[in-house]
């Protein structure tokens, strides 16, 4: 008997086949259904985040807040004050509690975030006129915090998180990021007009009037136009724009609120001069 | 868009997997074919018993560890969601037999063998870490050479 080596056939156990075009096909294919079903997900994440109890809110945010105080406790004392002043006018639902942050940053903003956290930036504060205008500002914040914006929003990225480390193979990372003080979320067109409309209302429920509230928002837009280099990060945060400030001019004429009131002026001790941004980024 | 930088990184490994794992393949491919011819005279079988039985009888083995490329791991990942044949394996598994059984022919070559009879193939995984295939194997060939007295 005799043995020998066959020559090994080609083709029958490596089937030739284009690898690329199964790739492009498998990876349009994974990208239509997982956009799809991130698209559902968020759908169901904004309607699942406002029946989430705000006690279980606090339960997962708490763990990353640092609550910061301002040195000057004059100014801790009034921001608190107001603060506690515009949550009532609210009419904040049971149980739900605002919690005040300073930030002595060269930052023109303030945000509101997970587990009633408002944080309010020296570079703001510096740039206003009048306490009603900080009061807007203050009761656009709160308004977001009493409509779960800021768990909602959390909702939607911990979603788009979710569908892209499907794609990236990584696990899911914890959706609440950054210790210390929360970064601020990103809000939606639509939850910006609602806080605006709660806004206003709690405003016209503490002072009687509305004077200073599109004044804030006009203020703003125009320190960025005069400085367009620099962008302000509350207009960042909070997109401006003339249909917002004549949304807002639209529901105080239906509402008949009173436009000319008293402007209160803020307190002389609580426009300090701020810290430079370049200094605290050292310190970190 | 901290997405971006992993989205750059993802492609840059597809890219760097395809390109790499092309060559390397079709460089393996080339160099498996030419030792094959070359060790064509010692044939090796699957027959248990020797033909012959007035030979020296000794174990030969030959083993290889080879591993995927990133794209056809990845190819084979989204496989893996949607089902079908993993075809991005089949050259891998190919491969590292073929590798193998010439690394065995290469040890009966230096006993001046005629013959393998015999000739067992052992496949495993390797790098199975955290429920994943790393994508890489190892393939073990071993079979009974005999050796003319």
């Amino acid at each position: 008997m005799k043995y020998e080596t066959p020559d090994i056939p080609e083709g029958i156990n490596v089937a030739p086949r284009n690898h690329l075009v199964d790739f492009l096909i498998l990876t349009v294919g994974a990208v239509v259904i997982i956009l799809t079903i991130t698209f559902l997900l968020s759908l169901a994440s904004n309607y699942i985040a406002k029946k989430i109890p705000f006690e279980t809110e606090l339960t997962f945010s708490e763990p990353f807040e640092e609550i910061q105080n301002a040195e000057n406790q004059e100014t801790n004392d009034y921001l608190r004050s107001l603060i506690a002043t515009i949550a009532v006018c609210s009419d904040l639902p049971e149980g739900m509690e605002i919690k005040y942050n300073y930030q002595g940053m060269d930052l023109v903003n303030a945000f509101a975030t997970l587990g009633g956290n408002i944080v309010l930036f020296q570079g703001l504060i510096n740039k206003l006129d009048n306490e009603n205008e900080l009061a807007m500002i203050i009761a656009h914040e709160i308004a977001h915090v009493k409509n779960r914006h800021p768990i909602q929003s959390l909702g939607r990225t911990a979603v788009l998180k979710m569908a892209f480390s499907l794609v990236i193979g990584n696990s899911a990372t914890n959706p609440i990021e950054n210790s210390g003080l929360l970064t601020s979320l990103k809000f939606s067109r639509d939850m910006e007009t609602e806080a605006d409309n709660e806004g206003i209302k709690a405003l016209n429920e503490c002072y009687g009037h509305i004077n200073g509230a599109t004044a804030v928002f006009r203020k703003l837009e125009d320190l960025q136009q005069k400085q367009p280099i620099t962008p302000l990060a509350f207009l960042s945060t909070h997109p401006m724009n003339e249909d917002r400030i004549s949304n807002i001019e639209a529901l105080a004429k239906n509402n008949n609120w009173n436009r000319k009131g008293l402007l209160i002026d803020l307190p002389k001790s609580i426009k300090t001069k701020i810290e430079k941004i370049e200094k605290i980024k050292k310190t970190e | 868009m901290a997405y971006i930088n992993e989205l750059t990184v993802l492609t840059f490994l597809l890219i760097l997997g395809f390109v790499a794992g092309t060559f390397a393949e079709g460089r393996h491919y080339n160099s498996i074919k030419k030792r094959e011819r070359m060790l064509k005279r010692i044939p090796a079988i699957s027959m248990r018993t020797p033909p012959d039985m007035n030979c020296d009888q000794v174990l030969v083995s030959g083993n290889i560890v080879i591993a995927n490329d990133y794209f056809k791991l990845f190819v084979a990942g989204l496989k893996g969601i949607f089902g079908g044949q993993l075809n991005t394996y089949e050259s891998l598994l190919d491969r590292g037999r073929r590798e193998a059984v010439l690394r065995m022919k290469e040890e009966a070559r230096k006993l001046n063998a005629r013959l393998i009879v015999n000739v067992k193939l052992t496949t495993s995984n390797l790098g199975v870490a955290q429920n994943k295939s790393s994508g890489s194997l190892e393939v073990y060939a071993y079979g009974t050479a005999l050796i003319a007295k």
